[in-house]
């Protein structure tokens, strides 16, 4: 290749709250090409396209673009380069037409009502060179989730992109779309504008891309020609130095069944099922962990059980209690405890004190009243000791919410779900986003509550909390259940029966419902 | 003095300085439009707190006003922007106008309260109107209600020209209502009736609930964040739903404190409406503290008292310490908002926590 799009050297970024750090990162990406940037979850890949797409600061490195040094300070500094991130949620304005929103911010859209029809040939004509299914008149509230970001893409085209960059795009898309998107990208290649594709997953990358960064914890570790390279063995380069452990446990010694699912179905729409006829049960003082790829329905199935999703079928129960029609009270009042917290989701209120963030089950419980008046003595006590206990960084409980940090707002859910000694508690990525040191320090706390007998559904966060904390595991592959695992296993064996190369038998899969 | 001032937190600031706003407001008016300025100035500003007398019928006035503003505060904190409280406000007025006038011949023990009663029942009723609209078929509430006490206020005057008029008033007004269904005097001598210890033991009550019990923490939580209030298993429609009711209920009951003995008849020419405005107005400027929210209520209703006697003396329109007290909250809303900067000498944290805080609670009210 002549000349390098994008050139970056050994960029560094020391901790920032909420970012992984970046110890050595390079890539080189040339003009025209698709480039794969493959890494676990939490490798720093995000860190890196946020330094690449100019939202964060390198703090050392060589950062080139077409061969002139730059470092831009801010997204828009990147866009006038031509480097364009595209957001994992849509960023198109809904109300707008497609035509409107792919012109978004250019010059030719100044306030021209004339211009109207010609501008909408122009993206119609765009439109079909692509091959593209909405119209430039469609409103893009309309558009699927998988529409909105092909627009995205030539938005970024028209807008005179030379680097365009995906940031895990697959995963809130079905599969046949991602075939489309594929060519759509191709043929954007093919215009000599360089994509940079960013995702966890190796067959997609191996797919797509004609060479592969594989990054590693905060370090990018080795590039390898796609076309030289097999399956499993980009999976065991991507985890070869996996973390030392950092918490060491005892073996499970589970009891009593506690969560019985059978025949649990969990329907987005209605007739499009996210989660499909999983059965299985998770027994006191066990950690099972729901492993599988982004569209394996698992978040879909933490939500189902904790009473939040709206069309369900199945039986759920919690020992004898059928918890199926139950909301997330009737759930909660079992001694159900869920991590769940999302962007989306959020289980913080900024607005209100930390304390009464912490103690919601506590300003509902009888114990904690006086008089029938709340008894603010006792609960300021309870929250001091759980804002010791889990090391949550405030001046004091009385602060508003909004003055956490990530780390701690993430504590501070665990405490409050926690300390409710639950029978069973639902972790969905229970450390997401948190800093090493939190994460170490949550799984820990995730064990004990185990070994107090606690039964544990865990989706983990990453590969290294899934080889610390998960006694037996479950394989869920598009919805499905596609293998158990008695005992903790290693993620190569599982890898077959994520991508749905393998399925184990029915007879196999009972083993997971115990009565 | 600079120094004392920036150790005052910037939302006692902003109110502050809101409060003055209103007071430019009403001295520039009376500048401009009056003729003798000085007469009519002191007429606005100092009579209203010059006697007795003045005082406790500035606290008699605000009384009704009172119960409104406490509904709001406990709206406004679940971040419920209901103004069907004003209907609420309106509705009860006029119908324990008739209940009071009808039932003329009947025993004062069974009248009285039962017109408290019915005040109360109205007014939640009204409310949850559009509550339940909100939430059955997500119509959005500020909306609905608006459009429903406007829907009151007419139905209001027509049952007044229907049923209610007296043909020998010089206005549209009702017959008066007979001084024994007043609510007793309090104090021999003012204008102090039971209406005001009413108001304050719903003050102490509401305290207690919002801040001391689990249904405040409720309220208050679903406000705060609606996802949150899901995730720990709030039932956030149910919390919603009875905070609506008791304000509803408040209000309804303020309005009929209103009828018995406050005003001697039930009046169409914007009283009413503006005794209602006047409480959202004061539950705004409290940021929906309750106790905050009778400073606020004794403010604005000095300025109603001052431009009521100026237009007793000289017609002056009173409808002056309405608009003043809208500018004064639309100025609050600037300074919120980070749009005005106070002019305050050496630097000063522009973008503090309770700027961004204000900002996304505005921003809820419009979504």
């Amino acid at each position: 290749m002549a000349q390098d799009r994008l050139r970056i050297e050994h960029i560094s970024k020391a901790y920032t709250e909420g970012y992984v750090t970046i110890t050595d990162a390079s890539l080189q990406i040339g003009v025209g090409e698709i480039h794969g940037l493959l890494g676990e979850n939490g490798a720093g890949k995000s860190t890196l396209v946020k330094i690449i797409s100019g939202e964060l600061q390198r703090d050392g490195g060589v950062f080139e673009v077409d061969g002139a040094a730059v470092s831009p300070a801010s997204v828009t500094q990147a866009a006038a380069l031509g480097i364009f991130r595209l957001q994992k949620k849509s960023g198109l304005v809904p109300g707008l037409t497609v035509a409107e929103n792919i012109l978004l911010g250019q010059a030719k859209n100044r306030f021209a009502p004339l211009a109207k029809k010609q501008r909408n040939n122009e993206i119609a004509a765009l439109l079909k060179e692509f091959g593209m299914d909405p119209g430039p008149e469609d409103r893009a509230v309309r558009l699927t989730a998988e529409d909105a970001l092909e627009m995205e893409i030539l938005k970024a085209y028209i807008a005179g992109a030379k680097l365009i960059i995906l940031d895990e795009p697959a995963s809130y898309f079905s599969l046949a779309q991602t075939e489309e998107l594929f060519g759509l990208l191709r043929k954007i290649a093919a215009k000599g504008i360089s994509i940079l594709y960013v995702s966890n997953q190796v067959r997609e990358m191996l797919e797509l891309c004609e060479r592969i960064t594989i990054m590693e914890e905060g370090a990018t570790t080795d590039c390898i020609e796609a076309a030289q390279a097999t399956p499993a063995q980009l999976q065991r380069r991507m985890v070869q130095n996996s973390r030392i452990k950092r918490t060491k446990k005892t073996g499970a010694q589970p009891g009593d069944t506690v969560l019985k699912v059978r025949d649990l179905s969990v329907f987005r729409t209605e007739d499009h099922p996210a989660v499909q006829q999983v059965s299985f049960s998770v027994r006191a003082g066990e950690v099972l962990a729901v492993v599988g790829k982004p569209d394996s329905g698992a978040r879909e199935l933490c939500e189902a059980i904790c009473g939040l999703s709206n069309i369900v079928t199945g039986k759920v129960s919690i020992y004898d209690d059928d918890i199926t029609a139950d909301r997330v009270r009737g759930v909660r009042d079992l001694g159900v405890s869920f991590l769940l917290s999302t962007p989306e989701f959020d289980g913080v209120a900024t607005s209100l004190s930390i304390q009464e963030n912490l103690l919601p089950y506590q300003y509902t419980n009888p114990d904690y009243r006086n008089y029938g008046l709340l008894d603010q003595e006792k609960l300021k006590k309870e929250a001091d000791r759980l804002i010791q206990e889990y090391d949550i960084r405030c001046k004091s409980g009385q602060e508003n919410a909004s003055v956490l940090s990530t780390s701690s707002t993430q504590k501070l859910l665990a405490a409050r779900e926690f300390s409710n000694e639950p029978v069973l508690l639902v972790a969905y990525q229970p450390t997401f986003g948190t800093s090493e040191e939190t994460a170490a320090f949550l799984e820990k706390k995730l064990i004990e509550l185990r070994d107090e007998g606690t039964a544990v559904l865990l989706v983990p966060t990453d590969w290294n909390e899934f080889a610390v904390i998960a006694d037996s595991v479950l394989v869920l592959y598009q919805g499905s259940v596609s293998a158990y695992f008695p005992k903790p296993v290693s993620q190569s064996q599982l890898d077959p029966y994520m991508n749905g190369e393998k399925r184990m038998s029915e007879e196999e899969l009972e083993a997971v419902c115990f009565e | 003095m600079n120094k004392k001032i920036r150790k005052i937190p910037l939302p006692v600031l902003w109110r502050v300085a809101a409060g003055l706003m209103a007071i430019v407001v009403c001295f520039l008016m009376i500048c401009l439009f009056e003729k003798q300025r000085a007469d009519s100035l002191y007429t606005f500003f100092i009579a209203p707190l010059s006697s007795v007398s003045a005082l406790t019928g500035l606290v008699s006035y605000i009384t009704p006003m009172l119960f409104v503003a406490l509904g709001c505060t406990v709206v406004f904190q679940c971040r419920r922007y209901n103004l069907a409280l004003i209907a609420s406000f309106l509705l009860s007025a006029c119908l324990v106008s008739i209940f009071l006038l009808q039932g003329d011949e009947k025993p004062v023990w069974y009248l009285v309260p039962a017109a408290l009663i019915i005040g109360t029942t109205v007014g939640a009723v009204v409310t949850a109107i559009p509550g339940l609209m909100a939430l059955r078929r997500r119509v959005n509430i500020t909306l609905s209600s608006l459009l429903l006490s406007y829907f009151v206020l007419q139905l209001s005057s027509f049952l007044l020209e229907h049923s209610l008029r007296d043909p020998n008033a010089a206005e549209g007004a009702s017959f008066e209502i007979p001084q024994r269904l007043w609510l007793p005097r309090i104090l021999p001598g003012t204008e102090l009736r039971l209406g005001v210890l009413f108001a304050a033991a719903a003050l102490g009550l509401l305290y207690l609930l919002l801040y001391r019990s689990r249904i405040g923490y409720g309220i208050r939580a679903v406000g705060a964040s609606e996802s949150m209030s899901a995730y720990v298993g709030l039932s956030w429609s149910g919390v919603a739903m009875a905070a609506q009711l008791l304000a509803g209920a408040l209000a309804g009951f303020g309005g009929a404190v209103e009828m018995m003995g406050i005003q001697t008849r039930y009046v169409w020419n914007g009283v009413f409406p503006s005794v209602a405005m006047f409480g959202i107005l004061a539950a705004l400027l409290a940021d929906s503290n309750p106790l905050r929210a009778v400073l606020c209520c004794l403010f604005y209703g000095y300025l109603h008292q001052g431009a009521a006697l100026l237009q007793a003396q000289t017609g002056f329109p009173t409808e002056v310490s309405l608009f003043a007290g809208t500018v004064s909250i639309l100025f609050y809303f600037a300074l919120c908002a980070d749009l005005i900067p106070l002019p305050i000498n050496g630097k000063r944290a522009v973008k503090s926590d309770a700027a961004v805080e204000k900002t996304e609670k505005k921003e809820g009210e419009v979504g």
